[in-house]
């Protein structure tokens, strides 16, 4: 339980941000959080409890997994890269090829989820392929 | 004469009922329902179906409490409410939940995919998977940083050691 006590800030402040399906788990000494955050900014908060009580995330004893909750297809997600084209690709994975490009700060559309790194999008252009899910808060 | 002393037996007789029905009771069987179930409502969160029924003094409580504390706990509330002789507890504990599952930790290959394409846009960073654990290695911007970990905490790894200098 150790570890609860130390993250406790931010098992907290899950709590209170109304993450779904939180599950706390400690298993050899690493702290595994998984949930839905309702939000993007919620998520971006945990992260940012998280980096103040280990900063730079040096320790090496949590594994947060939480995503933030996505709606139904046809929700608009913002490109929110650090400044570049965020790339639309054939398949989920970065060994596929491109077949489009939302710019930084662009919205694109929602069909579905492949899994929690790929989304499957639709941009501004018509372009329709995978996106990386990490680069995409929904609105 | 007679007729004071007509009276004076009826007012003996009216004191006696009351002094004698106050030794035999004391507290009404309906009251002290009242006050247990009021008791019951004030501690709603750690028992649910609870109900109490009362009979010559007598408390029976029914329910299932969330632990053993909770549940000698009320017992001993209800046993302190003046009137109640004895407490025939009935209720039970509910079920310890059963164990969080074991955390999922995904296999190396996919892993090693998924970190492929969490790294791609951080050419400094190198990374390394073996037995779930992610080794990063290389350096990086530390207003990057968050984004490298968000991305690599939703692999569902075992451990993330990051050894990254810092730039």
């Amino acid at each position: 339980m150790a570890l609860q006590d130390k993250y406790k800030e931010l098992l907290d402040a899950a709590s209170t941000a109304g993450v779904s399906n939180l599950q706390v788990r400690e298993q050899d000494n690493v702290l595994y959080i998984d949930g839905e955050a309702p939000t993007g900014e919620a998520k971006d908060q945990l992260w940012s409890i998280y980096n103040k009580i280990d900063p730079d995330f040096r320790a090496s004893d949590v594994v947060m997994n939480v995503n933030v909750a996505t709606g139904a297809a046809g929700t608009k997600a913002t490109v929110t890269t650090e400044s570049t084209n965020l790339n639309i690709r054939k398949g989920p994975g970065t060994d596929q090829p491109i077949v489009g490009k939302a710019a930084h700060g662009a919205t694109v559309t929602l069909i579905s989820k492949a899994n929690d790194q790929w989304w499957l999008v639709k941009s501004e252009k018509g372009e329709e392929g995978y996106a990386y899910a990490q680069y995409l808060t929904p609105q | 004469m007679r007729k004071s002393f007509l009276r004076l037996a009826f007012v003996c007789t009216a004191v006696a009922i009351v002094v004698l029905s106050a030794c035999k009771g004391g507290v009404k069987d309906a009251d002290l329902e009242k006050t247990v179930t009021e008791k019951i409502t004030a501690i709603s969160s750690d028992v649910s179906d609870a109900s109490a029924s009362v009979k010559d003094g007598v408390v029976t409580l029914n329910g299932m409490f969330k632990d053993d504390a909770s549940k000698a706990q009320f017992e001993a509330t209800v046993k302190a409410i003046p009137g109640v002789k004895s407490v025939v507890n009935n209720s039970t504990v509910a079920p310890p939940p059963p164990a969080p599952a074991a955390v999922e930790v995904t296999a190396d290959d996919p892993l090693v995919k998924g970190v492929t394409d969490a790294t791609k846009d951080f050419p400094g960073v190198k990374a390394d998977v073996k037995d779930g654990v992610i080794t990063l290695t290389g350096d990086i911007k530390r207003s990057s940083l968050p984004m490298l970990m968000k991305s690599l905490n939703t692999l569902k790894p075992k451990k993330i050691e990051n050894k990254l200098t810092i730039k």
